[in-house]
């Protein structure tokens, strides 16, 4: 099975137009299903949820241990890693999400959990980025 | 298959919203929006729209994303 994502036009300070790849992920919560857009990032070790956003499908602060993220800036991010169900088209499957305890950072899809499942091919002259189900590995 | 309200968000103009608020939509339409409180605006959402699969989107910044 293969899941066809698109790009998204987008307004940038140095470039004035950037076009980012964005995928439909549904993630199922005890508090129901919530479809999140999140753009497709082949450099991230770990899916990324901004803080309000991951209160939203329902993600409590409990005795998880904070974990820090470090950007290529070396900046810091404070975050609690969660185990989220994900669809990804028809396939469904858990998948660890990083949930920001700071709120300016975007939605992200990344390798772990994600990228082990899908061969993910980024065909950015036709505008489109192409998930392909290879299964749990 | 992406979802219609994917598509509407790929092609949505969302200027008139603050740039990192939240949008929900639901049939293609921005139905809700919310800063602080996106989760009581989308538990809201869900009673009204029983059934539905409430489509949130945090409005994109201008800035230049270096992803981590």
């Amino acid at each position: 099975m293969t899941i066809i994502f698109k790009y998204r036009k987008e307004l940038s300070a140095i470039t004035d137009v950037i076009y980012r790849p964005v995928a439909e992920v549904t993630l199922v919560t005890e508090e129901g299903k919530t479809i999140v857009p999140m753009y497709i990032d082949s450099g991230a070790d770990i899916a990324l949820l901004p803080r309000i956003f991951g209160e939203a499908p329902g993600f409590k602060m409990d005795e998880s241990r904070v974990f820090e993220l470090v950007g290529i800036s070396k900046g810091k991010v404070p975050v609690i890693v969660k185990w989220v169900k994900m669809t990804i088209g028809e396939c469904e499957f858990d998948a660890r999400v990083a949930w920001a305890l700071i709120e300016d950072v975007p939605p992200l899809l990344e390798i772990l959990d994600v990228f082990d499942r899908f061969n993910v091919e980024f065909k950015q002259s036709e505008g489109i980025i192409l998930f392909e189900w290879v299964g749990k590995k | 298959m992406a979802s219609k309200d994917y598509e509407w968000f790929l092609n949505a103009d969302l200027r008139e919203y603050e740039e990192n608020e939240y949008v929900i939509i639901i049939e293609q339409k921005v139905v809700a929006r919310a800063k602080e409180n996106l989760k009581a605006a989308l538990d809201e959402i869900r009673k009204k729209y029983k059934g539905k699969i409430p489509f949130v989107a945090k409005v994109p910044s201008s800035e230049t994303l270096v992803l981590i």
